[in-house]
């Protein structure tokens, strides 16, 4: 039996072995040596009457995500009849190869900022208004999946590629007027969020296509021969209706694209497919800059970013990291495969 | 005396000697759990800004984007009951840190219990949820053309008077003021502000693994991160550098009412999380991929199930079903000044792969 000055000597004794180690503070000279990596940047700069506080991360992200519903903004909002200003359902991030692997959606240096706007006080003095808040992915690249029901903010597709598929689907006078033209002319023209009447509107739309006013042109540097002619009808006006140019339809629905790949100089073949490798990857592509969401009360010119958002929810989708041919147009782009069970795939 | 020497000299001996071995099925059945419960009971914190030359927290070492130096000032930093106003009520405003019956717990787990087979896992957890699992009611989980809105969310927690009275004394009001100053200026306060936030039923787990299990090569430590964030308002705004809350440079706020996040980082032995800090000081968090879960070539519409029949499959369905990890967040209410936005969600967010690593800017 233990007595207790055993007891007492026991626990005197037993934590000898263990007290080699000493904290010590850390010198100067050692903490000096302590990097502090700088993943972080602040920066601020004022753009007529308003300020913006920008934090930078430091980060580099990969990432293959897949979510059942992304909606942003549910609220009614005159003149709209959409629900919510961003709904995307069945969303992915990031895609899985026909061979198992995964082709990560890449994002580097996001950002946070916020916008602040200097008002009277009532006093004499300036109060600073919190006016936006912006997520800014920095740069990005990689497969963006959706059923995209409703968009607010910036989607700009470059349309390029064969004039076949426009003549494969013209009726009427644009059959006629086809009917001489070359389906291998390389024709473009670019497509931008629309009302159901072809006129530019960001928000709440269902709806891309080729806006008002604007043609199908030769894509060459050289002439395309009789297809040089579609320049001279422009969408909704003359002899073409709305969202229509010469009966050909020009508006499609946001949800018939369901994966687009996202990022700049994107290879492609001379029809305007994207070139893939054999498991069905990407073969090259360069990050877009430009990917960013954000709430503001008023029309706001971001940091580093020539986009005049509206009030509201807001996604913009980087301009020219979008490209697809007439073909995809009409028909609408495959969805890619984002989950190993996957009941939306293609 | 003869008694006592010899004893401590065998006690000595015996601590040089233990050796550390895998805890076997037997022993860790043992395991019974009790853990360590944490509170901290009429518990104010209250860090102000600098008073007669006393210290404050101050963050340097930091640069904007063209290299000027930039600190932050905390001017403010405070852990309150509800009801402080912006951290402004402070005297005999206390809140609780957990309580007796329901305390933040560090305990030792049997794995086979939490998906991670033949070990022990240490766990520090959150109190556990009042009154309800969730307050999600998960979505369509990947059901073709069963997609409808988002309606399952139960604002239950949020109702203090009501379901969950008696946990509102430990949901603190938290906040923090920060004095930016860029090139030696000080610019502009900034103000963060959550009301009544909970983290009821986080909790992280960890555990030892290794790349090579018989030979005991590879070791690393991997986990997994359950992190719930409740709050009734979580308040950007900003001042004139200085100033605080009730001065005339305040102007108006960005709220998010009603928030709520339930986040699943990591999902036990299946999709483990780490975090490593690289050799050059840089951070490497990664959700391990999913890639090579079906055991075979990918192909077909149905992916995982048309290509294998074993274990691995189990685990992809059990993945994708509402038994596998899966995050949501809510917005009750973004608003901006004056104007609001309604409400925002993320719905039923799964993560097969996530690798983010820094890198100095």
């Amino acid at each position: 039996m233990i007595n207790f000055l055993s007891k007492l000597l026991l626990l005197l004794l037993l934590p000898l072995p263990f007290s080699y180690a000493q904290l010590v503070p850390i010198d100067d000279i050692g903490m000096s040596e302590a990097t502090g990596q700088a993943f972080i940047a602040i920066d601020q700069r004022t753009e007529g009457s308003i300020d913006f506080t920008k934090v930078s991360l430091g980060i580099d992200a990969e990432m293959l995500i897949n979510a059942d519903l992304v909606e942003f903004g549910e609220y009614a909002r005159s003149g709209e009849s959409l629900g919510s200003d961003i709904r995307l359902e069945n969303f992915a991030l990031g895609e899985v190869l026909s061979d198992g692997t995964i082709a990560p959606f890449k994002i580097k240096d996001p950002f946070i900022e916020l916008a602040f706007e200097k008002n009277s006080d009532g006093s004499g003095g300036i109060q600073q208004d919190l006016v936006g808040i912006r997520l800014g992915f920095g740069k990005a690249k990689g497969a963006f999946t959706a059923d995209i029901k409703s968009l607010s903010g910036k989607l700009e597709i470059a349309l390029e590629g064969s004039l076949q598929p426009i003549k494969d689907t013209a009726t009427g006078i644009a059959w006629l007027a086809t009917r001489f033209m070359s389906g291998n002319t390389q024709v473009k023209s670019t497509a931008v969020l629309v009302d159901e009447v072809g006129i530019p509107d960001g928000i709440r739309a269902h709806l891309i296509g080729v806006p008002k006013g604007t043609a199908i042109e030769c894509a060459g540097s050289g002439s395309c021969g009789l297809a040089g002619l579609l320049q001279y009808f422009t969408a909704g006006e003359g002899f073409s209706s709305s969202c229509h140019i010469l009966g050909i339809g020009v508006c499609y629905e946001l949800s018939t694209y369901r994966t687009l790949e996202i990022g700049d100089n994107i290879g492609r073949d001379s029809d305007g497919n994207i070139l893939r490798t054999a498991n069905g990857g990407v073969a090259s592509a360069d990050y877009s800059d430009g990917l960013f969401l954000s709430f503001q009360s008023k029309a706001i010119e971001w940091t580093d970013s020539d986009v005049i958002t509206h009030d509201g929810g807001f996604l913009n989708i980087p301009e020219g990291g979008i490209q697809v041919n007439f073909e995809q147009a009409l028909h609408g782009t495959d969805r890619q495969r984002t989950r190993y069970i996957d009941p939306y795939f293609n | 005396m003869n008694k006592i020497f010899l004893l401590s000299f065998s006690m000595l001996v015996n601590v040089v000697q233990a050796d550390l071995v895998s805890i076997d099925d037997f022993a860790l059945s043992k395991v019974d759990g009790e853990g360590i419960g944490l509170v901290l009971e009429d518990f104010i914190f209250n860090a102000g800004s600098e008073t007669a030359g006393g210290g404050t927290i101050e963050i340097s070492g930091l640069k904007g984007s063209s290299g000027q130096d930039v600190s932050l000032h905390v001017s403010q930093f405070y852990i309150l009951g509800n009801g402080s106003i912006r951290g402004s009520v402070v005297d005999g405003n206390s809140t609780n840190i957990g309580r007796l019956s329901n305390p933040f717990n560090i305990e030792l787990i049997d794995g086979d219990d939490v998906g991670v087979a033949n070990k022990a896992v240490f766990e520090f957890s959150a109190p556990k949820l009042h009154g309800t699992t969730s307050v999600f009611t998960p979505t369509f989980f990947n059901q073709i053309g069963s997609a409808g809105d988002f309606t399952g969310f139960n604002t239950a927690l949020f109702d203090d008077d009501t379901t969950t009275g008696s946990r509102s004394s430990e949901r603190p009001d938290i906040g923090i003021s920060v004095d930016l100053e860029i090139a030696a200026v000080r610019t502009q306060s900034l103000n963060t502000h959550y009301k009544r936030l909970s983290i009821d039923g986080s909790r992280l787990r960890l555990w030892g693994s290794y790349d090579d299990d018989v030979a005991k090569t590879g070791g690393r430590m991997e986990g997994e991160l359950t992190l719930n964030i409740y709050t009734h308002d979580l308040e950007f705004f900003a001042c004139n550098s200085g100033d605080s809350f009730g001065d005339n440079s305040c102007g108006t706020s960005i709220h998010f009412n009603d928030f709520a996040a339930e986040l699943q980082l990591g999902w036990g032995s299946s999709q483990p999380a780490t975090f490593e800090v690289n050799g050059d000081g840089n951070f490497v968090f990664e959700i391990k991929s999913l890639e090579g879960i079906c055991g075979g070539a990918n192909t077909g519409i149905d992916g995982c199930t048309a290509s294998s029949g074993d274990q691995s499959t189990d685990v992809v369905e059990r993945f994708y079903s509402s038994s596998g990890p899966f995050s949501n967040i809510y917005m009750g209410e973004v608003k901006v000044g004056e104007r609001s936005f309604g409400n925002s969600t993320i719905s039923n967010l799964q993560i097969e792969y996530l690798k983010v690593s820094s890198h100095d800017l």
